[in-house]
Formats: structure tokens, sequence, C-alpha cells
């Protein structure tokens, strides 16, 4: 069996006394699109952040390709990272927000540059070429030389979507990419999106596109109160949803 | 609001009728009346300066133009520059390590941080600048060595620290309170977003401070930089206290001869004044370069911003 992805065993994370997640566990088998799904407050952007270790869960682990994260392992110790080798090891997975984050101090080609270069330290002139080809890819390479500023949402998303393809992630993380914006441009991203995914590039997609979860999803997660309700196929969780939680909240977004 | 071309022929034909029966109608400006009295005020001030100024024997506004650039009062400038500058210096790069040591995941050098900067904030210049200048009247002498072992080092105290060693000090330590509350304010200014996306890229928090925190949070800290600039310029004055030789000890060094404090007073107002007005030019110049620069052309949050793009 190829190895996942990623893979998440027994993840616990709490704030204070609210435990928000409860014991999660997750497979995301390479080349694949998972969608979670779920209420707001459940737990699903934590549950991202745990992915890529913005933040640092209690209990359980979190493996992406054949590295734990947040840790090195040897033999059957696992020794926790400097901060410094878990930064690098974040590459592996990148992330795209809700609120696009795009550095506001630099244009759209440099958005994209500055993990390649001054991370993974790669050649300036060949990351150029890379992050033009990247901006072309998602639509912009004739804003390349635009600030975040004077770029509409899903301008700024796309840039930002790019931004984190240009580190070669083994999983893309995505946090309700299209929740902050207008909806007419809300479609612009998702063709992105899909596209990416036909592409075979593995992802992990929190999002309320109920459409997108159902034509693009290979695999559909349905979070509620920090736990996972059910997951299966789009089909089972969208249209055969067995839990009741589920349905009642397909019925509220569609 | 309807464009014309939606208007129905009734609408027009009111709208015509109306134009018609419109008379010609000509604006005139609202009158300010209290504007008048302020140019009365002013200019009867004005007035009653010159008058004086130009009549009063007592004023000897030729010592103001003798003593402007004589050579007393030229190096005292000279000295006041140099212990602004590098007092301000000073008091930069410690405020830089405090804020930095402030944001830090570590309790230990947030509590430091906050205890030096409540210290920095509370003692008062005078009483740093004398404590450091007496310092040698309980530590005669300063030595480095290996912990439990030989001395490495050692110098004698009052040497070590004269006159403007003892007011470099004590403008730094004193400015470095205030520097790193202005360097915190413009770093907590900063969206934490801009600081996810960088950690998710795999930067480690060293290189999000330098390339991505700092070089927007500097737009945010120049200005309230070049008025505590300006404030130690001004606070550098009290060093004539100990006998360092700035603008205001010649100033009145000399006034202590000649008995003519205000005409010496003014010379030291128009440096002080000239000083001020480089510091402000070079803020203007800052300011509008850094303006040209992405970041200030975003206004509120990106999102609005494509809302009002349409
Ligand atoms: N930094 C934080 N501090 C305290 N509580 C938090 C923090 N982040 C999230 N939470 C809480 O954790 C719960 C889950 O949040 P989140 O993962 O953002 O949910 P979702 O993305 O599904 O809407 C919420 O109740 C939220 O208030
Ligand atoms: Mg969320």
């Amino acid at each position: 069996m190829a190895p996942a992805a990623v893979r998440v065993r027994g993840l616990h994370k709490s704030y204070g006394d609210i435990e928000v997640l409860k014991g999660i566990d997750l497979d995301v088998p390479p080349g694949s699109v998972v969608c979670i799904l779920g209420p707001s407050g459940s737990g699903k952007s934590t549950l991202l952040r745990c992915i890529n270790r913005l933040e640092v869960p209690e209990q359980g682990t979190v493996q992406v390709g054949d590295q734990y994260m947040g840790f090195s392992r040897n033999g059957n110790r696992l020794t926790e990272l400097s901060d410094k080798a878990l930064a690098r090891q974040r590459v592996t997975a990148a992330m795209v927000f809700q609120r696009f984050n795009l550095f506001a101090h630099k244009t759209a080609l440099e958005n994209v540059m500055e993990g390649p270069v001054n991370v993974l330290r790669r050649d300036r002139k060949e990351t150029r070429e890379q992050a033009l080809q990247l901006l072309a890819k998602v639509g912009l390479a004739d804003r390349a030389d635009h600030s975040p500023a004077q770029l509409s949402g899903g301008q700024q998303q796309r840039v930002a979507i790019a931004r984190a393809l240009a580190m070669k992630p083994a999983v893309v993380l995505f946090d309700e990419p299209t929740s902050a914006l207008d909806p007419e441009l809300v479609g612009e991203v998702l063709t992105v999106m899909t596209d990416l995914a036909t592409a075979g590039l593995t992802m992990v997609v929190v999002t309320h596109e109920i459409d997108f979860a159902r034509s693009v999803a290979d695999n559909v997660v349905f979070m509620d109160g920090g736990k996972i309700l059910e997951q299966g196929s789009p089909d089972q969780v969208l249209v055969h949803p067995s839990h009741d939680r589920t349905k009642e909240f397909l019925k509220r977004v569609l | 609001m309807r464009r014309k071309g939606e208007m129905s022929l009734r609408e027009r034909t009111a709208a015509r009728l109306e134009e018609a029966t419109t008379p010609a109608l000509t604006v005139h400006k609202r009158r300010k009346p209290a504007e008048y009295f302020y140019w009365a005020v002013l200019i009867l001030c004005a007035y009653s300066l010159i008058r004086f100024v130009s009549t009063s024997e007592n004023l000897r506004l030729d010592l103001v133009g003798s003593y402007l650039f004589s050579q007393p009062i030229l190096d005292g400038v000279k000295i006041t520059l140099f212990l602004t500058t590098v007092g301000m210096l000073g008091g930069t790069v410690l405020g830089v390590l405090l804020a930095v040591m402030r944001i830090s995941s570590s309790p230990v050098l947030r509590a430091t941080s906050a205890a030096a900067v409540y210290a920095s904030r509370s003692i008062p210049l005078l009483v740093q600048l004398l404590f450091w200048y007496f310092l040698a009247s309980i530590i005669p002498k300063i030595s480095i060595s290996i912990p439990f072992g030989p001395e490495i080092w050692s110098a004698d105290t009052n040497v070590l620290i004269g006159q403007i060693p003892a007011a470099l000090i004590a403008l730094s330590l004193f400015g470095a309170g205030y520097m790193a509350e202005i360097i915190r304010s413009g770093i907590i200014a900063i969206d934490p977003g801009q600081v996810e996306a960088a950690a998710s890229i795999g930067m480690a928090k060293g290189m999000i401070f330098r390339r991505v925190i700092m070089p927007q949070a500097v737009r945010i800290i120049i200005p309230p930089t070049i008025n505590q600039f300006v404030s130690i310029l001004k606070y550098s004055g009290i060093v004539m206290f100990i006998g360092v030789g700035d603008l205001m000890y010649q100033v009145q060094a000399i006034y202590g001869q000649n008995f003519q404090q205000i005409p010496l007073l003014i010379v030291a107002t128009i440096w002080y004044g000239v000083m001020t007005g480089v510091l402000t030019i070079a803020q203007h110049m800052m300011e509008k370069k850094l303006n040209g620069e992405p970041l200030r052309r975003r206004r509120g949050s990106s999102v609005r911003k494509e809302e009002a793009m349409g």
C-alpha cells in the first residue's frame, strides 16, 4: 500500500479548558482531494493548523509523507524539532488562508518568489522564471508587478495559491479559500483549484462549497464538535449522509 | 437614481418645465466673520512684537547675530549633535532588543524586557546622568575576569566613564524604554496573518522578523521615532549638569559672564530649531519614500479594498 500523503492519528487539541479536537484520525492518499465540511467552530481550521503545526496538538501524531510533523524519528523515538527545523518541515504542507495573507509590502511576483529564494535558497533568476510560470498557471501573468492592494480578492487568492505551489509541497491545505470573496469572484478561484486537483495535487480543502466538494473531492469528511462524524465518497456523505447532524448541516448550506 | 434615458415622457416634460421656470441662480460663499477677528488679533500681536523687538534697548538682537556662529556656540552644536545622534542610536539598538525580547515566546525574556522598560521610563534622566557620572564613587574599578579565575582586563571607572560616556549611557538607557515601546507598537500593528503566511512557507522566526514584520513596521515606527529624536535633542541639554560642553552649556557659560541671558537663549533656540527642522524634513522625506511602496496604498482590509474596486 502506498504511504498516505497525510496521516493523522489520535489528534487532540485544547485551548485552555476547551477541547477543540477530540481525537481525529484522517488519511489523505497521495494525489487525492479531501474536502472537510462542518459547522463554524467545529475545529476545521484547528485541524489544518495542527497538520502544518502552526498549532501544537497536545496528543496525537501527524505524518506528512514519511515525516512526523514537529519531530525527527530515530527508531521508535520521536524527538521534538528545533524551531528552525520545524519551520523548514512546514514547507511540505503549504497553506492557503481564508484572508489570503499576501505579504502586503511585496508584489505578486515577489510573494511567489519569497519562499523559494529565501527559505529554499534557490537561484533567484531560475525562481523568477518558475514564479512567472506559476502566475500564468493561475491566470495572472499580467499582474506580476501588482501589489496585493491593487488586486481583487480573487486575484489575491490565486497569487496565494501560486505562492503555496512554489514551495513544491507534498500537500496543500486550503482553509475556506473562497469564504472571504464576493460571490462573483468565487468561481475563478475554484476553477484554479479544480485544475490543480485534476493535475494530481494532493489537497485538503475546508470549504462550504458543496458543488465543489461533490465534483472534485475523492473523500468528504464531516466534522462536528471536534470530531469526525462521518467520511466517505462525496456520494456517501453529501447525497446519502447517515448522520442527522450531517443532514441538518447540508440542509442549511444548500 | 435612474438615468436620463429611463425617464418617462411625463417626467422629462416635468423636468424641462422646472428648468424653464427656475430663475438663474448665483452662488455666494458663506461669510466667516470670525476669520477677520483672528486676522486682527494676529496683526496686533505681530505689530506689538515687532515694535518691542525693534525699539527695546535691553534686548540686544545684535548680540544674537554675533554669537550665532561664534566658535564656542558651534562647538556646542557639534557636541549636542554628537550626543543626540549616538544616544539615539544606542537607545534604538537597545529598544529593538527589548522589543524583540518582549514579543519572544520565553517568559523569562518577556519579564526581563518589561522590567527594563519600566526602569528606563521611570528613572529621571538627570538621575541616570548623575548616577553614571558618579559611578566611580561606589565602583572604583571595573574589571572583566573569568568567574573564580584570573582577571583578564580592568580599568579605573573614573577614566572609563568620563563626562561624555556617562552622558551617552544615560541618554541611551533613557531612550531605550521609549524606543522599545515605539517599536513594539509598530510590530503588534502588523496583521498576524502575515506571520502565519510566512511560517507556512517555511520561514523561521528570525527571518519572519527581518523579512516580513520589520519592513512593514518601519512605516508605523518612523514618525514616533523622529519625535523621540527631537525629544532627545532637547533633553540632551541636561548634560551641562556634569559639565559636558554642549550647546546649552556654552550658552550658559557666555551669559554667565556678560549677563545677556535672553539674546543667548535666542541663539540656542535658533540652533535647536534648525536641528529640529532638519529632522522634520528627514521625516517627511522618509515617509514620502515609504509611501511610494505598496502598503500605503492599501486602505483598510484587502477585502474591503476589493469591494471598492467593484
Ligand atoms: N487561538 C485560539 N484560542 C482560543 N480558542 C480558539 C482559538 N482558535 C480557535 N479557537 C476555538 O476553537 C474552536 C474551533 O475553532 P476553528 O478550528 O477555527 O473552527 P472552524 O474552522 O471549524 O470554524 C472554536 O470554538 C474557536 O472559538
Ligand atoms: Mg475556520
